[in-house]
């Protein structure tokens, strides 16, 4: 028996050995023993086995994030620790094959400063950026304040108004803190549930462990709940973000429940009013305008206000407006009369067929078209134009669109054809589509 | 146990092992592999996906360098397997597809699209590269959420 428990005993102590041995090399190798790459940046070191060009492009986006949030958060800084950040995709989305399946897209443990993310694709950068601003604002928050780790609706709402900022033009980051589909998601609880509900979950929240943040059965429902609370506290503070954002912290629970019966007030006013509200600021009329279209039933008035102030010449509108509107002229949205939208698209159609637009304006013009183009007759001639430009990315992006608005003539959508091919053999397309054009009219 | 065995020897040798617990360890062995292998397949609720099987093809050009088929299959299918058999689609045709209509330009995008009961479960893309070049390759497969009533009963 004592020899038995001799052995025991030593295969206890080495297999203690062993795993402090292991332990030991990981903590040397940072994570790198488990990745095929390791890039390191200047306040983060990033995990992951995509290509390097790939995993490159996505650092270059985290760093972004890190100094943009930097800006945001001065005082923060100091105490924000440098990361270790691990970017993985499931085995189908690296072969390319993407199915509907909700999953978790990233998640931050504090004590290793350790943030994992696995954005799905393949909806876009966007959405990439979107986990990526979310975890990476749990880093600065628990790192310059770290009672807050265990305020999980402080944390998750801060982290939910600063996912939906996106970076404009210039390369600054702008925040307009207003998460629709949570905002959505909340009234249709309020709704459903009723006030009184609502009040009782919305405050057992203000204190909830992490079990009952992310394990409960209401769990899909608490970072809407999260977020309608910190959204309409912060919109009760003034000063700087990073000022407000602390003067959160500093208030006690009884205040932050007083302020409930204001989320619901909040609440109860539509999607509308608050976007027509933020569409006011120059910066965030694009990004309103984009929300605006996937709301169900938009004041077309107010879209189509907001959508001509977005294209006012003074302004000089880039590409990226130009395509913004061309996408959401020839969409969905609704509230809008077919003159009305008619007059959108002859503007847009002008725009896109004067050699005086910038290129970069008709190729993005263009390639909106491609994508979600409705057929509307004012852009046929200037896309037929486009066929014969001397630049072939124009010629390539208004073939695609020519395919894509009209279903009745076959063409040829090689972007390599309308960017390569001899003229002489591009001008046989052209003549085909002029005859189809004058046979139609 | 003989004298001067090393005491770690002799709980990793499997002779003194089994000489011990002959049977037992046998029995206990067989007993968790099985509860492991009953646990597993209690967990996946003992669902076997089916290989596809195509009940009909239709071929459409909506362009003259692009190519759509509608593949009409019995059941959904697991995610690679939409792309496997497209890819074996084009591979019987030595990953050339022509446009009968127009047999001389090459194909830039071939596209297949399941269906069930008219209800669309996958999309499987195939292109050239950026440059128009190349051979056509893999571009994405997006399948789509199924609709409960499209998943058939097992028999019992």
């Amino acid at each position: 028996m004592r020899q038995h428990a001799l052995s025991q005993g030593v295969r206890v102590t080495q297999g203690v050995r062993l795993l402090g041995l292991g332990g030991l090399v990981l903590l040397l190798s940072g994570c790198g023993l488990f990745y095929n790459h390791t890039l390191s940046y200047e306040d983060f070191s990033l995990y992951g086995n995509q290509p390097k060009t790939t995993l490159r492009r996505t650092g270059d986006t985290i760093q972004d994030v890190f100094d943009a949030y930097r800006l945001l958060f001065p005082n923060f800084e100091e105490k924000v620790h440098g990361a270790r950040i691990l970017y993985e995709e499931d085995s189908l989305s690296q072969e390319n094959i993407f199915t509907g399946d909700l999953r978790q897209e990233g998640f931050y443990l504090p004590v290793l400063d350790l943030i994992h993310l696995s954005p799905r694709r393949p909806r876009g950068d966007a959405d990439d950026l979107s986990v990526i601003l979310h975890e990476m604002a749990h880093h600065f928050l628990i790192s310059a304040h770290s009672k807050t780790s265990s305020q999980y609706w402080l944390n998750e709402g801060l982290a939910c108004c600063l996912e939906v900022s996106f970076f404009d033009e210039e390369g600054t980051l702008c925040t307009p803190l207003f998460h629709q589909s949570l905002f959505s998601q909340a009234r249709r609880i309020l709704r459903r549930d009723g006030e009184e509900k609502f009040r009782s979950e919305l405050s057992a929240l203000i204190g909830a462990s992490w079990f009952h943040f992310h394990r409960s059965d209401g769990r899909n429902h608490n970072y809407a709940y999260s977020w309608s609370l910190y959204w309409h506290l912060l919109n009760q503070q003034e000063g700087s973000l990073e000022e407000r954002v602390h003067a959160i912290i500093e208030m006690s629970p009884p205040e932050v429940l007083a302020s409930i019966d204001g989320v619901i007030s909040d609440l109860r006013t539509s999607a509308d009013d608050h976007l027509a509200a933020l569409s006011k600021d120059p910066d965030l009329r694009g990004w309103c305008l984009e929300r605006w279209a996937e709301l169900p039933a938009a004041n077309g008035r107010r879209f189509r206000a907001a959508l001509l102030e977005e294209l006012d010449p003074e302004r000089d509108p880039g590409p990226k407006s130009w395509a913004r509107a061309t996408l959401l002229i020839n969409g969905r949205i609704r509230g809008i009369s077919r003159q009305e939208r008619n007059l959108l698209h002859r503007r847009v159609a002008k725009t896109l067929g004067s050699p005086d637009t910038d290129l970069n304006i008709r190729i993005a013009i263009a390639a909106a078209l491609a994508d979600e183009g409705s057929l509307s007759w004012a852009y046929i001639v200037p896309l037929i134009n486009g066929l014969e430009e001397a630049s072939g990315e124009l010629r390539a992006a208004s073939a695609r669109a020519l395919a894509r608005l009209s279903k009745q003539k076959p063409t040829v959508v090689n972007p390599g054809f309308w960017r390569n091919a001899p003229p002489e053999i591009r001008a046989v397309e052209v003549a085909e589509w002029r005859n189809w054009y004058e046979l139609r009219h | 146990m003989s004298p001067g065995h090393s005491p770690e020897l002799a709980i990793l040798n499997p002779t003194s092992f089994f000489s011990r617990r002959p049977r037992l360890g046998l029995a206990h062995l067989l007993v968790f592999w099985l509860c492991v292998f009953g646990l597993s397949f209690a967990a996946l609720g003992c669902h076997t996906i089916a290989p596809m099987r195509p009940v009909g093809i239709d071929q459409f050009s909506p362009e003259k360098d692009v190519l759509v088929f509608h593949i009409s299959i019995e059941e959904p299918s697991t995610p690679r397997s939409y792309r496997d058999w497209a890819q074996a689609q084009l591979d019987l045709v030595g990953g050339e597809p022509r446009n009968r209509r127009y047999p001389e330009i090459p194909i830039y995008e071939v596209t297949y699209r399941f269906r069930v009961s008219r209800e669309m479960v996958a999309e499987v893309t195939f292109r050239r590269g950026d440059d128009g070049e190349g051979a056509l390759e893999h571009a994405q497969t997006v399948v789509r959420a199924v609709p409960e009533w499209l998943i058939k009963e097992e028999s019992p």
